[in-house]
């Protein structure tokens, strides 16, 4: 077990690498998820200003 | 030839409820091809002869690299489809795609230094693919501080597109001269962060990974869309029921 | 059309040209912020002229890159804030021909001098006499490639807030090409190699350029101005 994650000792490097790009694919999902929300909020808000 | 459906591509509430229902199946998709691919990546696939087992950052180095690529090519492509028949829609996507593809040089930068440093020694090397990604980023930055900086959104929407269109032309040209630059310095030419030589066992679980990011940049351009589309959707009708 | 084509590119010239020696000091900034460029490198490198010699193209192109970035400055603003854009693109004339002369008289005033004058720079970073030639032609043919690239995100820009850093932006990284080849134009002109090579790209990125800029930067104008 302890092999696999020393990588043959590019562990230091191979965990950070696919931490990087897990944790860009996950912002960028919160990203998006939470301009929707916000567009969802001002459109609302148009809506009650104009009726 | 019907065209219908590239009517109904221009309506924004078609286009709302498309997204909407799509989302999430694609973004499934993705998961579960993302995962698989990670496991035949770093479980299943033998270590490299040259790199042993650094070769593995592939799986998300590459990935990310070709995401930001598809990312420029379909924000440029949405843009002169926006500018040449007037949609809306296209707009909201080509904004859409901005964000992602941005993240996604990082990545490829980011983990292309991580790679660079085992392999070359040094965090950062004027490799010529990595020079060219740096370049897409400032690109890419470029393009969502001209759409900041302009106040009426659809001369925003116009004056980006143009540039996301001269910048896909530039794109070849400058990877072009980046490649040009990069043969003309001999020690250089031995630093090219190329993809090893690879055998079936390792290149199934890298098609997966592209075909994994592929469907997460759509699911994420999915989300992204809607949200673009109400911005741009002043007093519509269909808003009213889409946010209630 | 043909012979109203040339006319209205003559009055252009014409005017631009006019308006241009009213106000001699705006040509000069640019030649100025080059010479300074380049005084500024020695400064932060080393007096030694055989060591300099090696980061000469480096330094000239940038300098020369920067100082045109500057120069866009002065193609369309006056005519923007004048409402004179706005009769060029109302006219039912080309706007496009228009731009493109607007950008050849442009060159003239900022890219050409510059290259003329950048000799007395390249000399004092250590560039041998015999490269001068070769290095005042890649300058010459580049900076006219920066000022048709420029001349599209100067329309860009027009409608913009802080127009100025936003411009410089995005012209940087669309000028990559012009610098990498012009820089090598002069590296090899220092060998005393052939040229060719290098300077056919910058003939192509310049007629690609005279194809294509003059219609993005009508584009772009036509934007900024609705």
């Amino acid at each position: 077990m302890s092999e696999f994650f020393a990588m043959d000792g590019y562990g230091v490097y191979l965990w950070p690498s696919f931490a990087l790009g897990i944790g860009v694919i996950v912002l960028n999902v919160i990203l998006a998820l939470r301009s929707l929300a916000a567009a969802k909020l001002e459109a609302r808000r148009r809506l009650q200003v104009q009726s | 030839m019907n065209w219908t459906w590239f009517h109904r591509l221009g309506s924004p509430p078609h286009v709302y409820g498309f997204a909407e229902r799509w989302a999430p199946w694609f973004g499934g998709a993705a998961a579960l091809a993302i995962v698989v691919a990670l496991y035949g990546g770093l479980i299943l696939a033998p270590a490299d002869y040259q790199q042993k087992d650094a070769f593995r950052m592939v799986y998300v180095h590459a990935p990310s690299a070709w995401l930001s690529l598809m990312a420029y090519s379909t924000m440029a492509v949405a843009a002169a489809v926006g500018l040449i028949w007037r949609m809306k829609v296209a707009h909201s996507a080509a904004a859409a795609c901005a964000p992602i593809g941005a993240w996604f040089t990082v990545a490829a930068l980011g983990t292309g230094m991580l790679w660079g440093k085992p392999m070359w020694g040094t965090y950062w090397v004027w490799d010529p693919r990595l020079t060219s990604e740096l370049l897409l980023l400032f690109l890419y930055i470029g393009y969502m501080g001209l759409r900041a900086a302009i106040e009426d959104p659809q001369k925003a929407d116009k004056a980006s597109a143009v540039f996301a269109i001269v910048g896909v032309v530039n794109v070849p040209i400058i990877k072009f001269s980046v490649n040009w630059w990069n043969s003309l310095h001999q020690e250089a030419t031995v630093m090219r962060m190329g993809k090893p030589t690879m055998n079936g066992d390792m290149l199934w679980p890298l098609m997966l990974m592209f075909l994994g990011f592929t469907l997460y940049f759509a699911t994420v351009v999915l989300i992204r869309l809607r949200a673009e589309l109400l911005r741009r959707e002043r007093s519509a009708s269909w808003v009213r029921e889409a946010v209630a | 059309m043909r012979s109203g084509a040339s006319t209205v590119a003559r009055l252009v010239v014409e005017r631009d040209l006019r308006l241009a020696f009213r106000k001699p000091s705006q040509l000069l900034q640019p030649l100025l912020f080059f010479m300074i460029v380049a005084t500024l490198f020695p400064l932060t490198l080393t007096p030694e002229l055989s060591r300099l010699r090696d980061a000469a193209p480096g330094v000239l192109w940038i300098g020369a890159l920067l100082s045109s970035v500057l120069a866009l400055e002065f193609l369309f603003r006056d005519d923007a804030q004048d409402g004179t854009l706005e009769q060029f693109a109302l006219s039912g004339q080309s706007l496009t021909w228009m731009l493109f002369a607007k950008t050849c008289t442009h060159w003239l005033l900022s890219g050409l001098p510059l290259a003329l004058s950048a000799p007395v720079a390249a000399l004092a970073l250590g560039v041998p006499a015999t490269a001068l030639g070769s290095m005042v032609a890649s300058l010459a043919l580049g900076s006219f490639a920066l000022s048709l690239l420029g001349a599209i995100s100067a329309g860009l820009t027009l409608g913009a807030r802080r127009g100025g850093v936003l411009l410089s932006l995005l012209t940087l990284p669309l000028s990559v090409p012009v610098l990498v080849f012009g820089a090598d134009a002069t590296q090899r002109a220092i060998a005393g190699a052939a040229i060719a090579p290098p300077m056919y790209m910058l003939g192509a990125i310049a007629v690609l350029g005279v194809t294509l800029a003059p219609l993005a930067a009508a584009a772009a104008v036509r934007i900024g101005l609705e």
